[in-house]
């Protein structure tokens, strides 16, 4: 069935089964690679993108879901080219490592701040408990974290 | 002149090279107890002489040097390594290291990764953290001489000598104020031998870019999701997505398959069945080819596959410790001291890039693109397995997201090819997490017994007896002779690498440690730090509870047992930076690790919170001397995530064996560090330099880690780390 949402700012139809992922129908379908598999089931967060600025895990979301609804992914975040600043807080962290997770640990992030501008130790322990990184680049994504809610 | 700025034909070169075999094994230096008097406090062992960077560093002499420098019209540089850059930075730090040889600016210079190239010999091999070290010579010796080519050029344009031009940001420039940009003069100076005098290496004195803070080449793409990984390079209409299904149980293989519900599933392609290379441990699989991933996913598990009984369906892990038990050495040292048992589990390294690779094979050809990291290896594995002349496999190197060794060996790639090859198309391939954590290849099970003998208060033995699962390392160097070597006496080399990277670095005296192993049919592969990854810890684990049993602080004991300045220097900032002995709530400790391996020192100074559900670390402070730090930003990343690891192992990670089969399958039961687990408070506090090489330090940090979390666990709970991960185990 056809399905028409807004991704990264731009309408889309697809013609595609309601309970495909979203995480394939953008990567395999739209060639959208920003996000990244890691698990398939929401347990790393790798995928990790927006639904009407909140974040979801795009691997368990199917498409059929955001008909009508606004898609960012990491490939829309920054606007006009200025980056967002939760992403010039991870240039100037240089939290990446790999860097393969990153995309969802900013999404998430973004998700965060959008929510609560001013998010205490514990509010960043909660909201990022669901995006690994096995770099383990935690202590940077929270200081980048702080500088944006500092800011 | 230091060691550092010393011409490399002036510096002594270690001559060693893989030569296996169960003699070389370390003769055990049997221990008792008697009068301390008479004992040598330490004993020199095999990497006190010649350690396992000492060896790879000099088997690549030959090969290193083979650096092409472009220096185009617009004054950007390009050059290639043979390396793979997994997460570790190696591309940020030979960037700055040729920036500052060459004297460009650090944002010119590009570095490229070579595609596999036979011509590397030992030399295309990323692993054992001695990469920034083993370029080191050839990048700062390279940039002397192209820039002495440049100077030259520009002393017959402009007509002065060469001692009248100098250089600085990618232009020589005369005494009279005339400059000319390398760009410029790159036709003329790439026919034209320096002439003398033309450009000297670069002394740590004259360094702009080197030892100063740089974010990664590459964190601006990275940010914005741009930085392509292999699944990300061509679009899925063109490159057909492709999981594989594996084995029930380790090692069985397929007796038949029934792909109907699979392949009526819509946008099903092709279900392929391939062999994989059973002699490289290379498993055989059912691959799943669809419009989506998610489609391949969902055919995949609709497929019927009769599996074959495996080789180890008998073995349970009670089984398999008992096989363990049975091969592990005694030990032998009478008298008293601390005397205790280690257990670590089975742990996939599961990077978040899971196994990837994309393949175009065609009846004459096969290119791949990949983050291995041995490709010499893997371009004549292809060749064997497709048929193909090895000039007629191209293999591209491309960043990965993280390894820990898992890219040692190259599954995925031979699995893409031969898809590719059966097909008659282009696959992107990826393996599925569930496949990742059960099948993968693991830092193998392991058991220890130490006995660490105390006489009139002095350690006058030590005895760390050490047994697990045969590792597999037949991904030799990357050089034929010792793959050969490998493949065909695999435990022996696993000695020669046991025995040149394993020490004692406190002054245990007479001191012996030992491996033996076992080879069974679940896929290993050397892990982040290898076999020191738990023979560190323990010995961490050990030095704190000699320390408890002599009643001594643990901090002052062991700087009574640090054999060296360095090693006291390290130690110390750690406990000074750290602030030792800080008062703590009841249920909260601090806990020390140290580990010393890639010509590098470490000590983690690690606060955990036991009172909660599960331990929290709520501190880290680590130090480090790793020689000429190149960069300090890449070293205190690589050191906090290896923290991260630390812990993980610890206290949280590890596999089950239940009649042959792996029991996790994915993130939410194969457990690793997360968020919480961080300490808000981190720092780490590079030692100044020595004015000595670069160490390594990718792998340096884990045992530390996992040493001093454990030691922290220890002292908040006055329980005995015996049996990992400690909060299932640990009660």
């Amino acid at each position: 069935m056809a399905i028409t949402f807004t991704l990264n700012g731009n309408p889309v139809t697809i013609d595609v089964d309601k309970d495909e992922e979203l995480l394939w129908v953008l990567r395999d379908r739209l060639d959208v690679h920003g996000l990244k598999y890691g698990c398939g089931l929401g347990l790393c967060g790798a995928c990790t993108s927006h639904i009407d600025g909140v974040a979801h895990r795009m691997c368990i979301t199917p498409v059929g879901v955001v008909a009508g609804r606004s898609v960012t992914t990491i490939d829309g975040l920054a606007k006009g080219g200025a980056l967002h600043p939760v992403q010039q807080a991870w240039i100037d962290n240089d939290v990446a490592q790999c860097g393969y997770c990153q995309a969802g640990q900013i999404m998430q992030a973004v998700s965060l701040l959008n929510q609560n501008p001013h998010p205490t130790d514990a509010d960043i322990d909660e909201a990022m408990g669901g995006n690994l990184c096995r770099c383990g680049t935690y202590f940077r994504i929270r200081s980048a974290i702080k500088q944006v809610a500092g800011g | 002149m230091t060691a550092l700025d010393t011409p490399i034909e002036r510096r002594k070169v270690l001559q060693g090279f893989l030569i296996a075999g169960p003699t070389l094994a370390i003769a055990a230096r049997i221990s008792f107890a008697g009068g301390a008097d008479a004992w040598p406090t330490k004993t020199d062992e095999v990497p006190d002489i010649q350690d396992f960077t000492d060896i790879l560093v000099s088997s690549q002499q030959a090969n290193i040097y083979d650096l092409k420098v472009e220096i185009k019209p617009d004054n950007r540089v390009y050059f290639e390594i043979p390396r793979t850059d997994i997460g570790q930075g190696i591309v940020t730090t030979c960037g700055m290291m040729m920036a500052d040889n060459l004297d460009v600016p650090f944002e010119s210079v590009d570095v490229g990764l070579s595609p596999a190239e036979q011509k590397w010999g030992a030399a295309q091999i990323t692993g054992g953290s001695h990469s920034t070290r083993v370029l080191w010579d050839p990048i700062r010796l390279v940039g002397a001489r192209i820039r002495g080519q440049l100077v030259t050029a520009a002393s017959q344009r402009l007509g002065v000598p060469v001692t009248a031009l100098r250089t600085e940001d990618g232009y020589v420039i005369a005494t009279d104020g005339r400059k000319l940009s390398y760009g410029e003069l790159t036709g003329l100076a790439a026919t034209l031998e320096p002439v003398r005098g033309a450009a000297k290496p670069k002394t740590s004195a004259e360094f702009k870019v080197i030892s100063r803070p740089h974010v990664r080449h590459n964190i601006r793409a990275i940010v914005q999701g741009k930085q392509p990984y292999a699944m990300d390079l061509f679009s899925s209409k063109e490159y057909l997505p492709t999981v594989v299904a594996m084995s029930a149980t380790h090692g069985a293989s397929v007796v038949s398959i029934d792909d109907s519900a699979a392949k009526a599933i819509p946008g099903v392609i092709a279900v392929t069945h391939v062999p994989g290379m059973p002699d490289y441990l290379i498993p055989e699989v059912v691959a799943v080819t669809a419009e989506t991933f998610g489609i391949a996913k969902k055919a995949k598990n609709a497929l019927k596959i009769k599996w074959s009984a495996g080789p180890m369906d008998q073995l349970s892990d009670a089984q398999i410790d008992d096989l363990l038990n049975g091969i592990i050495d005694k030990v032998t040292s009478p008298g008293e001291g601390v005397d205790a048992t280690f257990r670590w589990p089975y742990v996939p390294h599961a990077p978040m890039e899971e196994n990837t690779a994309v393949a175009n094979v065609k009846s004459d050809s096969a290119e791949l693109w990949g983050g291995c990291q041995i490709p010499t290896t893997l371009q004549r594995h292809l060749a064997e397995s497709l048929g193909l002349k090895l000039e007629q496999v191209t293999y591209h190197v491309i960043l990965a997201g993280g390894a820990f060794g898992r890219h040692l060996f190259h599954d995925q790639e031979i699995h893409a090819a031969q898809v590719s090859q059966r097909l008659g198309k282009p696959v992107k391939l990826q393996w599925l997490r569930e496949e990742g954590i059960k099948h993968g290849r693991t830092r193998p099970v392991a058991i220890h017994h130490v006995k660490a003998t105390v006489s009139n208060g002095d350690v006058v033995g030590y005895e760390h007896r050490f047994a697990c699962p045969e590792m597999d390392i037949r991904h030799g160097l990357g050089d034929v002779v010792t793959g050969y070597v490998t493949e065909y006496n695999n435990e022996g080399a696993c000695q020669y690498f046991f025995t040149h990277s394993q020490k004692v670095f406190y002054k245990t005296g007479p001191t012996a440690i030992t491996l033996k192993q076992r080879l069974l049919a679940k896929p290993t592969a050397p892990f982040r730090v290898v076999y020191s990854g738990q023979l560190g810890a323990v010995n961490e684990i050990v030095i704190d509870e000699l320390a408890r049993a002599l009643g001594k602080d643990e901090f002052e004991y062991r700087m009574s047992m640090l054999d060296s300045d360095r090693h006291r220097a390290v130690l110390e900032k750690a406990a000074q930076e750290g602030q030792w002995g800080r008062k703590l709530p009841t249920g909260v400790a601090q806990g020390f690790g140290m580990h010393d391996e890639y010509k590098s020192i470490v000590a983690y100074l690690m606060e955990v919170d036991t009172r909660g559900k599960e331990p929290r670390m709520t501190r880290c402070t680590v130090a480090v001397d790793n020689g000429y730090c190149v960069n300090p930003t890449g070293t205190a990343s690589s050191l906090y995530g290896q923290a991260m690891d630390g812990f993980a192992l610890a206290f949280r990670a590890g596999l089950h064996v239940d009649n042959g089969a792996t029991r996790e399958s994915n993130f939410h039961d194969y457990k690793w560090s997360r968020m919480f687990d961080s300490a808000p408070e981190m720092s780490c506090h590079i030692l100044p330099s020595s004015n000595v090489l670069p160490g390594g330090i990718g792998e340096l940090g884990l045992p530390a880690a996992s040493g001093a979390a454990a030691n922290a666990w220890a002292r908040a709970t006055g329980k005995q780390p015996r049996n990992f991960p400690l909060n299932e185990y640990g009660a």
